[in-house]
């Protein structure tokens, strides 16, 4: 019996008691910091004025789609363009969108999608004429065109 | 059937007769819808009274938001005598029918006068 206990065995793990609270700050720190991605508009939008307007109440039951004028003319030329969500679409690729979007709706209110059309007010009827074809053809019956509030006029 | 059209270059014919000026078309509208057969080249009855509304596919949307206002801004006014509110108290109440006073006043309003706005597909002159 040696009166000497051995050497007392070494630690080799690396402290974890402050890991949770590393994690953490990160966590928070990204939570705080973080934006929600919004369209980038990529379409000319100076959206016509009127007075008879109705407000919007159901603002989940709404998809937009802005068409106009690109902002980018020389990468996109001058003539008018839709755009849904983030991208430029075309008008055959209306359907597929429509039914996207439905896809994002519960069940049961698949069929009270309304379509906003937010229109460049230089924009001309006939592409939105073609659009409204599109719509009408992917069953989305409820559409309107988004306008601004008029004050000046108001009677 | 009021016929409203507007050509390639925004023009603008009411009943066939080209015009410029837009005040008085809403009172025009709303004479047509309430005409109940008293003119005979005018509506029966508010329910069979339609206003046509042709563009063209170079009409401009500024243009058609601006006449589809005032066509809109006449029935919306009917409905809102009718209802006895104002005009933005009847908008202002259309806007949510899931209470149930919205939605007294909106179908007492609308009685008998349907929104019979018809917007045709547009012509293929201008592009």
């Amino acid at each position: 019996m040696s009166k000497f206990k051995k050497k007392a065995e070494v630690k080799q793990e690396i402290p974890t008691s402050s890991m949770p609270d590393v994690v953490f700050m990160l966590l928070f720190f990204f939570m705080v910091t973080t934006e929600m991605r919004e369209t980038t508009i990529e379409v000319k939008q100076q959206i016509p004025k009127a007075t008879q307007l109705r407000k919007l109440m159901r603002k989940g039951l709404v998809a937009n789609l802005y068409i106009g004028e690109p902002t980018k003319v020389q990468q996109y030329g001058k003539e008018a363009k839709i755009q849904a969500n983030d991208a430029f679409i075309d008008t055959k690729d209306i359907i597929r969108w429509v039914n996207e979007e439905k896809a994002k709706l519960e069940e049961v209110e698949r069929d009270q999608l309304t379509v906003s059309l937010k229109v460049d007010q230089d924009a001309k009827r006939g592409i939105i004429a073609d659009v409204e074809l599109e719509l009408r053809k992917a069953n989305a019956r409820k559409l309107l065109y988004s306008t601004v509030e008029n004050r000046e006029k108001n009677d | 059937m009021f016929k409203i059209q507007l050509n390639s270059s925004d023009a603008l014919l009411v009943e066939g007769e080209p015009r410029e000026d837009l005040t008085g078309l809403k009172d025009e509208i709303k004479k047509f819808v309430l005409n109940n057969g008293k003119d005979p080249a005018s509506s029966d009855n508010p329910e069979k009274a339609i206003v046509s509304f042709k563009t063209d596919r170079g009409t401009s949307h500024k243009r058609f938001v601006e006449l589809l206002d005032i066509i809109q801004g006449a029935y919306y006014d009917l409905y809102a005598e009718q209802a006895g509110v104002t005009n933005a108290e009847f908008r202002e109440a259309a806007s949510d029918l899931s209470i149930a006073s919205n939605r007294a006043i909106y179908e007492k309003g609308r009685a008998g006068i349907p929104l019979n706005i018809s917007i045709a597909d547009p012509t293929k002159v201008g592009n």
